[in-house]
């Protein structure tokens, strides 16, 4: 999937309000230290396995943020490529550990 | 423009990125001209105003109860992510609002989230929707170096209008608004540069005191109080002295202002300036208080708002566990390098 | 029925700037041919494996880049699974010889990654996970997540990964084709730079050129090997929907199937090519073939039980770490390495694993001498 695509983001942000709020738990992370091109200026950046309770899903981690198993994270809409100056901004979900509330 | 409906805010939400730099990093250990602000947020390397709005918006929405159909939503910036595409559709799609929507995005410097606010009123007013989204949000860039660096900052706010119902009754209401504008050049980027410029000591007393003094004047006298019949007021925060100067100038106190002065931490959010000193007032305001609100926009306009609080927001208030003081709070510092690693990617 | 493979051929492995995709498919493909002294025109059809032609070399319908060197163009054929590409082109061959379709049939796979940056490669064999519900993934990200959660569960350390890497790269030394033919230490390994937290430089296969091409025959033919059992397994494409991160069941599946069909047991196998794209790759192999239980595959490796004089011979051409792993040849690789091994009288009955992606895929294939 290229996010940056204008129909894949198109079916793609049809998903984000499935995710958006949701909360979960880390299951296992890692840090991706070498990325590929599109996401070379987050590195580095987490890739988060969570458990949703009704499911799991993996998301990248927001910013440099750090995930450990067990963490209580929140998914969160944020850009998940830094795109070339011309083309669409790509948003998508990523999760934080910075939980926010009401 | 009186609002005789009772309409106004009837939830609200803010959003301040995690990050702080502080006056002294910005300055390299070589003084601080921070003009009263001790540190600014940032947003992190994957936010931007899209996403600053989303999260003000979702706090706004979370807390309502009273699920309508949000029939309007203007966002203010001066940062929106694209030239051409608007923040708006970005937002309402992130957030599930109907597709049966009238939308568009402002820009009028730090005044667009202000404007987008007296819009959604109006819309209100005339009956047009029954609910109205007004969004103020900015990642402000300013140049290395330029005494801005130490003000621009990352920050959003949400209001959810609306009428007053049993459903969705009504936080505060907004009493009365009226703008001014003149062609003013203080502050202005052009659209292929990456910074804006500004006019030095010209930005003082033509710009914001004359439009802020003239647009709060005009308010004061159509509903027709003083200051002392007001127990608040927030004016926008280019930094910490400007609106303590404007508002002794006006006839109001320091008390009356220092709730909404949270500019010295947080910064210069522009089009979410007057907003979150909105909020951090509303955080705190009792029953029946009543709030003066001038935004101030270069280019140049301000936008003046009266607003009386019910007494169903401090009810509403115990059940909320995150104000805009819990935001500060949980903000970690930063330092230059990484600030600008994150500003580097910032439209 | 069997499956005899009649000739074999790999190319060099390593950065071959000299030659292109085709070139290396070619070279291949001849080369099994005359190992199995056969005309070219006995080949009756050709399968071809590679993962990313298009994207590495801007060239795809690789099936009639390599008919088209038979002056008499067999039907050829390209199939894809990832780093799987190999074991599921041999396992088309062998269908359609099983079927009757064919008697002599040509399996050749090739990869040229090296005339790609590092950060575009990384992001083509990121298209092996599922770009979609993975978005952000790396290759070694996903296998990273599979070290930690092993590590966390059966206590996996950092040096018994590192072991792994250190014993394919002596076994590299013995190998002509192998990318690396250097002896690396334990210590060099645990500092290599992170790649994916837990995982290493030196924890990662390499990116690399090379062909493998082997040819496989239902008619009779005497002294070569033969593939005595085949198995193929799948398994959620993401990891989320995987049951277990410590297991790859479509490996397992995949052995099931191997040894019931060849009536072969693990303990049976005396060498096995395992799926070494990472070091944790290695472990969650040999314990899902059944060589050694579940956890145990750490000590196993760091304690020499997987090289020679062991309880069994683990990538004794280097595996994907040291003899490098060209995608699509990979799996055709295996196999054409162990018939050689069982020529030469080192081994008899042997095993090869190609594994697709984070494991979703999964081949395995049991070969032995046609004498046993």
């Amino acid at each position: 999937m290229n996010p940056t695509n204008p129909a894949a983001y198109w079916r793609l942000n049809k998903t984000w309000q499935k995710w958006l709020g949701k909360r979960g738990t880390v299951i296992v992370a890692t840090t991706i230290r070498v990325p590929a091109e599109e996401q070379s200026a987050f590195a580095p950046y987490d890739f988060v396995l969570i458990d949703f309770g009704k499911e799991k899903h993996s998301f990248m981690g927001v910013g440099h943020e750090s995930f450990q198993p067990g963490d209580q994270v929140r998914c969160v809409l944020r850009k998940l490529a830094q795109p070339s100056s011309a083309a669409i901004i790509p948003y998508g979900i990523k999760v934080t550990k910075d939980l926010c509330q009401v | 423009m009186i609002f005789d409906k009772k309409i106004g805010v009837v939830s609200y939400g803010a959003y301040l990125p995690k990050f702080t730099v502080s006056a002294e990093e910005i300055g390299h250990g070589e003084g601080t001209n921070g003009l009263g602000v001790m540190q600014k947020t940032v947003a992190d390397l994957d936010e931007d105003t899209t996403t600053l709005a989303v999260e003000a918006s979702q706090q706004a929405l979370a807390r309502l109860s009273g699920k309508e159909k949000v029939g309007c939503l203007f966002v203010g910036s001066e940062s929106h992510v694209y030239a051409v595409k608007p923040t708006g559709t970005m937002v309402a799609q992130a957030l599930g609002l109907s597709e049966n929507i009238s939308v568009a995005d402002l820009q009028f410097a730090c005044k667009a989230g202000t404007q987008a606010l007296q819009i959604g009123l109006t819309y209100l007013q005339s009956g047009a929707v029954t609910q109205a989204l007004a969004i103020g949000a900015d990642t402000a860039q300013a140049r290395p170096k330029d005494a801005l660096e130490y003000t621009a900052a990352a920050g959003g706010a949400a209001f959810v209008l609306g009428q007053e119902s049993p459903q969705t009754p009504l936080l505060a209401r907004v009493l009365a608004s009226t703008s001014v504008a003149t062609d003013t050049p203080d502050f202005w980027r052009r659209s292929k540069q990456a910074y804006p410029e500004h006019g030095g000591r010209f930005t003082g007393d033509p710009a914001y005191f004359a439009h802020v003094i003239k647009a709060t004047q005009l308010l004061l006298a159509e509903v027709k109080l003083t200051p002392n019949d007001i127990q608040y007021c927030a004016f926008h925060t280019p930094n910490a002295k400007f609106p303590q100067r404007v508002a002794k100038k006006l006839g109001f106190s320091k008390k009356q202002l220092e709730i909404g002065l949270v500019v010295s931490q947080i910064g210069n959010t522009y089009a979410g300036a007057s907003l979150l000193a909105l909020i951090a007032v509303l955080d705190q305001a009792k029953a029946h208080e009543k709030i003066l609100v001038t935004s101030y926009g270069s280019g140049a306009g301000a936008d003046s708002f009266l607003l009386e609080v019910t007494d169903q927001l401090p009810k509403l208030r115990q059940s909320w566990n995150y104000f805009l003081e819990n935001q500060l709070a949980r903000c970690e510092p930063t330092n230059y390098r990484a600030y600008r690693a994150m500003m580097e990617l910032k439209e | 029925m069997t499956i005899t493979i009649a000739g074999n051929y790999i190319t060099r492995f390593g950065e071959l700037w000299d030659q292109g995709l085709t070139d290396l498919l070619i070279e291949a493909s001849l080369g099994a041919v005359k190992n199995a002294n056969l005309e070219s025109s006995q080949i009756e059809a050709v399968f071809v494996a590679n993962m990313a032609g298009g994207n590495f070399n801007d060239q795809r319908h690789l099936n009639a880049a390599v008919s088209q060197v038979f002056f008499h163009h067999p039907p050829a054929m390209r199939i894809e699974g990832a780093c799987a590409s190999g074991g599921l082109a041999l396992l088309a061959a062998e269908h359609a010889l099983l079927a009757g379709q064919y008697q002599t049939v040509l399996v050749v796979g090739a990869e040229k990654m090296l005339d790609v940056t590092t950060s575009v490669a990384t992001k083509i064999l990121a298209t092996a996970a599922d770009t979609t519900e993975e978005y952000g993934s790396t290759f070694p990200g996903l296998y990273a997540m599979l070290a930690r959660a092993h590590m966390s569960e059966h206590g996996t350390t950092r040096d018994q990964l590192s072991s792994v890497a250190v014993k394919n790269h002596l076994h590299g030394l013995t190998n002509p084709y192998a990318q690396y033919k250097t002896k690396i230490s334990v210590e060099q390994v645990n500092q290599s730079p992170l790649v994916s937290d837990p995982l290493r430089l030196l924890d990662c296969s390499p990116l690399t050129d090379g062909a493998a091409a082997v040819v496989l025959t239902i008619k009779r033919v005497v002294k070569k090997p033969i593939i005595i059992g085949f198995g193929h397994g799948q398994d959620s494409l993401t990891l989320a929907g995987r049951k277990k991160l410590t297991t790859l069941s479509a490996t397992v599946n995949a052995a099931k199937q191997a040894y019931q069909r060849s009536t072969i047991t693990p303990t049976q196998v005396q060498v096995a090519e395992v799926h070494d794209c990472f070091t944790i790759a290695e472990i969650l192999a040999i314990e899902d073939l059944g060589f050694f239980k579940l956890g145990a595959g750490g000590k196993a490796s760091q304690t020499g039980k997987t090289t020679h004089g062991g309880k069994i011979v683990i990538n004794p051409s280097g595996g994907l770490k040291a003899s490098g792993h060209p995608i699509g040849a990979t799996g055709i690789k295996q196999v054409a390495y162990l018939a050689q091994q069982i020529e030469k009288s080192a081994f008899n009955v042997c095993l090869a694993h190609n594994v697709g992606g984070s494991g979703a895929t999964a081949v395995v294939h049991v070969l032995k001498g046609s004498k046993s």
